[in-house]
């Protein structure tokens, strides 16, 4: 109990105002309902059924505070004390496909490459797809290194990027063939285009370069044409773009990241963005789409499902967006289910050890287990149980189908 | 937003700062290449965790290896009231499938109260509330005789509790405590509900803790047995207030709410010694039935009830107060109830017509991810276990018909 020192000095004032109080103990019968402590008279909630600040309700239309200072959010830590089955899964059940990695610098080397296997094949990941954004060069340079990686070369892919600063006349033809000297040089697919196109990025004019905006409409055909298949990332949580109150989710989050905070007035609102992309993945139908982490729809699946029934040509990863499968497993069950040939398996950040959370979600039963990480969710997960078929397509097989350019023989049946 | 008001002040200076801060030191925009991994925010470089894992008072973990602090004073638990964003299917159950008896309640009628009373239960569908504080003797006497006056006479039941809350206990308290119950049960007391001092601080005439499995009690508990009623037992309290109410105490705003309910002090009983007692008394008492109450504590590890269950066949578990165990578990509990379906009764203790509806909806649905009534109790989501309607009604009314013969057998549904 490190954390604790200053808790562990609250715990003997509390034993001690206990010892103390005791004393006249136990009243034989009637039983002991209710009987408030606290400080203070007990105060009725606000009209919305809200307790003034520093009190939590005791019973129906009873506000109290309690006796000693409520610990910060980030301070009290409890201890599950539910006894449950557990099923760790340290490997995914079928080799899986990182859609979604940044592994950077590590596979700009053999020894890089080299370094990295070993920890894929601690959790059975067989293929590292960078979405990094290589272009030219840095492509060559990773391409180059993944060919000459022997018996790993297979378990690396690189996906292109897009250069979207200073859209303006001529952008589309320059960008065109620099993508097709990509394809050119090994890059299986185009990613991740950043959560700053839309948000951030400028054209050259200075004005904010729009998802939609018609400049851009050469390239899609052209990703079209090329075959490579764009992994889109667009916007930020929902939560960044509302105010930083006591009601918002992500309190932690946009506390500790300040760039994530989005709620700005001249910030692009949620709504916009989220139009936006879909008017791209509307006017370019040929075009195959996938949306980064779950089109930030995972917190409401029938927007997804929406989604998905109106644009045959859009797909969803699953990358950081664990925590609302693992609050809704039976709901996030029937979803990846019903549009199993429409998910796959991305996980964003690099980190070894946060990957088995994934398998536990995806493969077990597994019921109020922890998260890997505070601020995302507060929340506990559940396991959804998905079938086989289901697995296999969400981690490989989805994959192979749209990025033709992944290796495609000896995978399980 | 409102809690706000008094809250508001906070938040929304929080949120000022926060967004003068964030236009001034915005990174600089629209970087085409990397993906903007990991930059972090907060106040201070990063710390590493400690050998445990745990990071520092005040930060929290950003990055495997990391610990950070956020930048503005992180809320209390009390104050932190996030809203959910998550979308799903709500099924809310303001009546129960099956009329329910709610073996555990601390509620009776009287002359002012009885109308309202039918009235929000009937909305509830509980068919028959059973009043646990009896009381013995005249107190008992009086409270059967006006349910007998009314035309709701098969609506309200009631048990004995004892003789004279088991204080100073003596030889031969035991025989006339059992000669008190045969009085009470033949003036219409249908059972015998023990409370939790009994057993924990409740004193002998000799100055010494009476344990609930003191032989001077066993001529008590064989007529209970005798006079065929259930004996509904709380023992003990929740296991995690008999730990201290430090940080990783899953009770501690419970605990600090209500100093009656702090048991960790120098001298007081532990929770195993409690339940080791009370599974003695089962055990003693074979031809006796018992219902233990709150699930015996053991919700949060139903491999423990089920242990219990099958080493005492006289004994039954009843489900008051501990739903937030049920609801975290929604499967595990799911596959309990289905497998020990004779042996779970219905009760919710506290009568609070609001409070009833988070039950039906746990037992009833799949819902996912919904609020629990009570945050002291609890700080987690809740989730609905699905039971099928064989169980349903084996728990809202078949089994307490069979524990409990002095209810009303007739008019429920097959």
């Amino acid at each position: 109990m490190v954390s604790g020192l200053a808790i562990v000095a609250m715990a003997a004032t509390m034993t001690f105002v206990h010892a103390d109080q005791q004393g006249a103990a136990a009243p034989a019968a009637p039983p002991a309902q209710g009987r408030g402590g606290g400080r203070g008279p007990a105060t009725p909630p606000d009209a919305n059924g809200e307790c003034p600040k520093g009190m939590t309700l005791v019973r129906v239309g009873s506000c109290q505070a309690p006796e000693f200072p409520p610990p910060s959010i980030v301070d009290y830590r409890p201890k599950s004390t539910l006894v449950t089955e557990q099923h760790l899964v340290p490997k995914s059940k079928f080799p899986s496909i990182d859609l979604h990695g940044h592994p950077g610098q590590m596979v700009v080397s053999v020894d890089g490459i080299t370094g990295m296997v070993k920890e894929m094949d601690k959790m059975n990941l067989r293929v590292m797809i960078s979405a990094d954004n290589s272009s030219g060069q840095t492509l060559l340079t990773k391409t180059t290194a993944v060919n000459a990686s022997g018996v790993n070369k297979d378990r690396v892919r690189i996906l292109t990027g897009i250069n979207f600063s200073n859209v303006g006349p001529g952008w589309a033809e320059k960008a065109i063939a620099q993508l097709e000297a990509d394809v050119k040089a090994g890059a299986i697919g185009i990613g991740e285009i950043g959560k700053g196109f839309g948000m951030d990025t400028r054209k050259a004019d200075g004005s904010r370069l729009r998802i939609d905006d018609p400049a851009l409409d050469p390239l899609w055909e052209a990703c079209a044409r090329l075959k490579m298949v764009v992994f889109i990332h667009t916007a930020e949580p929902p939560e960044f773009y509302s105010p930083l109150d006591m009601h918002n989710e992500r309190w932690l989050e946009l506390a500790l990241f300040r760039e994530r905070r989005r709620y700005e007035p001249d910030q692009v609102k949620f709504d916009d963005l989220m139009q936006q992309r879909d008017n791209l993945f509307k006017k370019h139908p040929k075009t195959t789409f996938v949306a980064a982490h779950f089109a930030w729809c995972g917190q409401d699946l029938g927007k997804c499902g929406k989604l998905l029934d109106t644009y045959p040509n859009v797909n969803l990863e699953v990358g950081a967006v664990l925590y609302d499968f693992g609050r809704q497993p039976r709901a996030a069950h029937d979803f990846f289910v019903k549009y199993q040939d429409r998910v796959l398996f991305g996980k964003d950040a690099w980190a070894p050890e946060e990957y088995p959370y994934y398998w536990r979600v995806f493969e077990t039963k597994d019921e109020y287990f922890d998260y890997y990480r505070n601020y995302h969710a507060f929340w506990k997960l559940y396991g959804m149980d998905l079938p086989d078929v289901v697995l296999k397509k969400l981690y490989f097989q989805n994959a192979l189908r749209l990025l033709p350019g992944l290796p495609q023989t000896g995978w399980p049946k | 937003m409102r809690f706000g008001m008094a809250v508001g002040a906070t938040a929304v200076a929080v949120a000022i700062s926060g967004m003068t801060l964030a236009a001034r030191q915005q990174p600089p925009q629209g970087q085409a290449q990397g993906a903007g991994q990991g930059r972090g925010g907060g106040r201070g470089a990063s710390t590493p965790p400690d050998a445990r894992g745990e990071c520092p008072k005040g930060m929290t973990l950003v990055r495997v290896g990391s610990c950070q602090t956020p930048e503005f004073p992180p809320p209390s638990i009390v104050d932190y009231r996030p809203k959910s964003t998550l979308v799903t299917s709500a099924h809310v159950v303001p009546n129960a499938k099956f009329p329910v008896v709610d073996i555990h309640s601390h509620t009776g009628p009287n002359a002012q109260t009885i109308d309202k009373l039918i009235g929000e239960m009937d909305t509830l569908n509980i068919r028959v509330l059973n009043n646990l504080s009896g009381g013995f003797g005249d107190q008992i006497t009086q409270k059967l005789a006006y349910i007998k006056s009314t035309k709701y006479a098969d609506r309200f039941t009631v048990f004995a509790n004892g003789l004279s809350g088991f204080n100073n206990v003596e030889p031969g308290f035991g025989a006339k405590a059992a000669a008190q119950l045969e009085a009470d049960v033949k003036a219409g007391a249908i059972g015998l509900k023990i409370f939790k001092q009994t057993g924990k601080d409740t004193l002998k005439k000799d100055g010494t803790r009476l344990k609930i499995n003191d032989p001077e009690l066993d001529a008590f508990w064989d007529m209970a047995g005798k006079m065929n009623i259930p004996v509904i037992i709380h023992t003990a309290e929740p296991p995690q207030f008999f730990e201290p109410a430090d940080m990783h105490n899953e009770r501690w705003l419970e605990l600090a709410l209500f100093p009656d309910r702090r048991n960790f002090g120098p001298g007081q009983v532990d929770f195993k010694t409690l339940i080791a007692e009370r599974n003695d008394l089962f055990k003693k008492h074979p031809k006796t039935r018992f219902i233990a109450a709150h699930f015996a504590w053991c919700a949060q590890d139903l491999a423990q009830c089920s242990a219990l269950l099958d080493q005492n066949p006289n004994v039954t578990l009843e489900v008051a107060a501990v739903l937030y165990d049920f609801g975290r578990q929604p499967r595990a509990s799911h596959d309990f109830f289905v497998k020990y379906q004779d042996r779970v009764l219905f009760g919710k203790d506290t009568y609070a017509p609001v409070e009833y509806p988070s039950y039906w909806r746990v037992f009833e649905t799949k819902d996912e991810y919904f609020d629990y009534y009570r945050d002291y109790h609890a700080f987690w989501k809740l989730y609905g276990m699905d039971l099928p309607d064989v169980v349903l009604k084996k728990m809202y009314y078949l089994n307490a018909l069979k524990v409990t013969p002095g209810l009303p057998q007739t008019g429920w549904p097959k």
